[in-house]
């Protein structure tokens, strides 16, 4: 009796209390949950572990928030599954026999997610912000973008509007960086409510919770598929797996050979080799790697088939050079051949650079991305081997950009390199004066080859000098090489048309329901 | 003149601990332009940014640019997100609320009754038990019981989600639904003190002299109880619950991280992975004041209610 009494008082207490905070306005809108639901069979859910960071197409840098503005927003042209620069925004265009000017033909009848006409105006005004051209005191957003002098509009022969960049001096990969959004002039609300011309428009996004994009229906070509894609960013790779798990995630990439196996069953899993040359990166002035013996020593001490097989499951892609299979005509693929894994090989390279008793090595991995600190435990049993004593430093991401990459003071880092499709991109990083040059690759020799690749406007001599910049990284060893890794993507079976491209983003404008 | 001092001293505290966020956070290598631009930026782009985003100026100065605009109201915006920092916290501080305000819930409704069952018989089989569990839960941290509620209710019997946090936007029912689990994290330690402290409090009020009169009066044992004793044993545990809601707030940091809830405690772990300071220092400032002035109410509680504190002075 007593028990009952102070139950009901407890029990009034607690509701008092359930009132009051529901006060401030947060109860629920019913209308949006049925909403939801009306147009839930032609939408998806696509998990995501990593937060936007600018909602702003010229601002954000992130891979994980370029993989999903890809749907909102669009350029002169637009990389297809292969590779080719497509006509996007632009219905045609040419580069100049001299590679020293490009003509974007301007498409017509395309319209802004707010019902605007894209104009040349736009066009000029979202390619002058990017290259830091709208201000005296801009800096420009792409450094590819610091050779074009000027951007113009011309009206054509038919009546077409044309767009001409000119540049300083000749680049025939230019076009590569011609991807780049294409915004309203002046809009200045992009970080909150950003207006493309993609496929899908933006709906909301919600920090730390989700984005939410919608079919274009105005969109010139080939429509979405979907009504509606809510990306939802996940704390961990573990949560994100969880909810996958409970079949509350359609599309989820960034598996790891282990959960892809738990739950082949009930997705499907499509796999692609990802464009990024995975690495342990040396830094070429810290004292033993200054030696090309002790490079080249560890170069063979690493194991890659024991660390495919055990971290990506025999799935991803040798790599001995700096450039990756991506880049096809481009990319030495005879490299690969070199340093096979032999352990006495290495042993007798230190003990001709004098290092017979090893040497002891700090390897700074940073910990946002689990493959490296997994890749770099098992190049610490490796370079037991041949003597060399590795211990791991786990930074955060904000340490290792300001500390090693742009500080240079580390020892060795495993990291995975991206790229843009241009190959000149991919090689930057062993200029011996370029800010990007964090593994301090300083060879002359290098820098002449690379900058006749570079400037060439023939393919054939350009293929063959960018050939000889991959053989010479390759044998000064300017790092240690390891993989492509593979992407595993998590895929509802009852979708179909994920597409991959050789840069990293989520098309959603190709899947469908079958 | 106690409560113009108390208010002083409040101040003082909270400017103390922006002073040290602030300080502890300018340490730290690497900043919010390195961050944004990435691998691809040139040195001069860097350079740029940081010049827009002022963190070429001075700690002394950065700071006295942050303390001028909270004092006009403005929280300055968030590197990271490009938005206004009120408004990203706005949305953020209802979630946390929500699971404090839950954690708080579950403390009192569960606590009360067990302190009243366990002091009934002192020392008997159920007050025993009831003692014994409350030691094991008091000595578990709040993150370790997530870790295990994850492990035995979510991926072994599958009462919940693991991650599968809704927006109180979006489906209250869910949210609050999801959101039982961490504040069970939260709370469970926290009744274990909660039942010790009522408990204690009961038996010494039980003991009284008043007590033992109304016995002799006739009046019924469970009206004894239920009126006057457990009125008068509230009392100090009001005091305790009110000390309580401040580690709950701070508890929330941790747990949320655990569940993957995005409220401010995840926001203050982003913020400083980002090096997004003026996230950083707002919710240092709204934890600080929370706890301060908690403390503050509970300090000016005992000083209202006891005569002997009021006269020291």
């Amino acid at each position: 009796m007593k028990k009952h009494l102070l139950f009901a008082l407890l029990l009034a207490a607690a509701l008092t209390v359930l009132c009051a905070c529901g006060g401030d306005g947060t109860v629920d809108e019913p209308g949006k949950a049925t909403d939801a639901e009306a147009v839930s069979e032609n939408s998806v859910v696509v998990g995501i572990t990593n937060d936007m960071d600018s909602l702003d197409p010229h601002k954000a840098v992130a891979a994980g928030t370029t993989e999903v503005l890809y749907n909102i927003f669009e350029g002169l042209v637009k990389a297809d599954p292969d590779g080719v620069m497509q006509p996007a925004l632009c219905s045609k265009y040419t580069m100049s026999e001299d590679a020293m000017s490009y003509t974007f033909t301007l498409r017509e009848g395309v319209h802004f997610h707010n019902g605007d006409d894209v104009t040349a105006e736009d066009v000029i005004y979202s390619l002058k912000r990017v290259a830091g051209k709208l201000d005296e005191n801009d800096v420009n957003v792409i450094s590819a973008f610091s050779i074009i002098s000027d951007i113009t509009e011309q009206t054509a022969a038919d009546g077409s509007t044309e767009i001409v960049v000119s540049l300083s001096e000749p680049n025939t990969e230019l076009i590569y960086y011609m991807d780049c959004a294409i915004i309203p002039a002046d809009y200045g609300e992009q970080t909150k409510k950003p207006v493309g011309t993609g496929p899908f428009r933006f709906v909301s996004y919600s920090p730390m919770e989700s984005i939410v994009l919608e079919k274009n229906s105005d969109y010139y070509g080939a429509k979405a598929h979907l009504d509606k894609v809510t990306f939802k960013i996940y704390a961990s790779t573990d949560d994100a797996f969880m909810e996958l798990l409970a079949g509350k995630v359609d599309i989820y990439s960034y598996l790891s050979a282990d959960e892809a196996s738990q739950i082949e069953d009930s997705y499907d899993i499509v796999m692609n080799t990802q464009s990024l040359s995975e690495g342990l990166y040396l830094n070429n002035e810290f004292e033993p790697f200054t030696k090309l013996e002790v490079r080249q020593a560890l170069s063979y001490a690493v194991d890659f088939e024991e660390i495919d097989g055990v971290l990506t499951g025999g799935n991803s892609e040798i790599l001995k050079t700096a450039m990756f299979p991506t880049f096809k005509e481009y990319y030495n693929e005879e490299t690969k051949n070199s340093y096979p894994h032999d352990v006495e090989k290495a042993k007798q390279l230190l003990a001709d650079a004098g290092y017979e008793n090893g040497f002891d090595l700090e390897i700074t991995v940073p910990n946002n991305y689990q493959l490296h600190l997994l890749i770099a435990e098992i190049l610490v049993d490796q370079l037991k081997e041949v003597g060399v004593n590795a211990t791991i430093k786990q930074v955060d991401w904000s340490t290792w950009l300001t500390d090693t990459y742009r500080g240079r003071n580390y020892e060795a880092t495993v990291i995975a390199l991206d790229s843009t499709l241009a190959p000149a991109d991919v090689l930057h990083y062993y200029e011996s004066t370029n800010g990007s040059n964090f593994v301090n690759f300083k060879h002359e020799e290098f820098d002449a080859l690379y900058a006749e690749a570079r400037s060439a406007t023939d393919k054939e001599v350009k293929i063959a000098k960018y050939k000889e910049c991959q053989q010479y990284i390759t044998d000064n060893a300017a790092s240690v090489y390891l993989m492509c890794p593979k992407i595993m993507v998590a895929v509802n079976p009852k979708l179909a048309g994920y597409t991959f491209y050789p840069i990293y983003v989520q098309d959603m404008s190709t899947v469908y329901y079958k | 003149m106690y409560y113009v001092k108390k208010l002083l001293s409040l101040t003082a505290t909270v400017i103390l601990i922006t002073v040290l966020a602030f300080l502890a956070f300018s340490v730290i290598p690497g900043d919010a332009a390195v961050l944004k631009l990435g691998t691809d930026a040139t040195e001069e782009q860097v350079e740029a940014l940081r010049e827009e985003m002022g963190l070429n100026d001075g700690v002394a100065v950065r700071y006295a640019r942050w303390a001028k605009g909270v004092l006009s109201g403005d929280f300055g915006e968030s590197s990271y997100y490009n938005m206004p920092t009120a408004e990203l916290l706005g949305e953020k501080t209802v979630t946390t609320l929500w699971l404090a305000a839950l954690a708080i819930i579950m403390i009192i409704i569960i606590s009360v009754p067990l302190a009243i069952i366990s002091s009934v018989r002192e020392n008997g089989i159920v007050d025993r038990i009831i003692q014994f569990a409350g030691q094991i839960c008091m000595a578990v941290p709040s993150f370790f019981l997530g870790v295990l509620i994850i492990l035995v209710l979510g991926l072994t019997f599958k009462v919940f989600t693991v991650g599968g946090y809704v927006s109180y936007k979006d489906d209250f029912g869910k949210f609050i639904g999801y959101m039982i689990f961490p504040a069970m994290a939260v709370a469970v330690p926290k009744i274990a003190m909660t039942v010790k402290f009522l408990r204690s409090s009961l038996i010494k009020e039980k003991q009284k002299d008043y007590v033992r009169t109304l016995r002799a009066c006739g009046t019924p044992e469970f009206k004894i109880l239920a009126f006057d004793v457990l009125k008068n044993a509230l009392i100090p545990t009001v005091t305790f619950v009110g000390l309580i809601i401040a580690e709950v707030l701070a508890g929330s940091v941790i747990v949320e991280q655990v569940f993957g809830i995005p409220g401010l405690g995840r926001l203050l772990v982003m913020s400083v992975q980002t090096r997004d300071y003026s996230v950083l220092q707002a919710i240092v400032l709204y934890i600080g004041c929370t706890v301060v002035t908690v403390n503050c109410l509970v300090d000016i509680s005992y000083h209202l209610a006891d005569p002997t504190v009021r006269n020291k002075r």
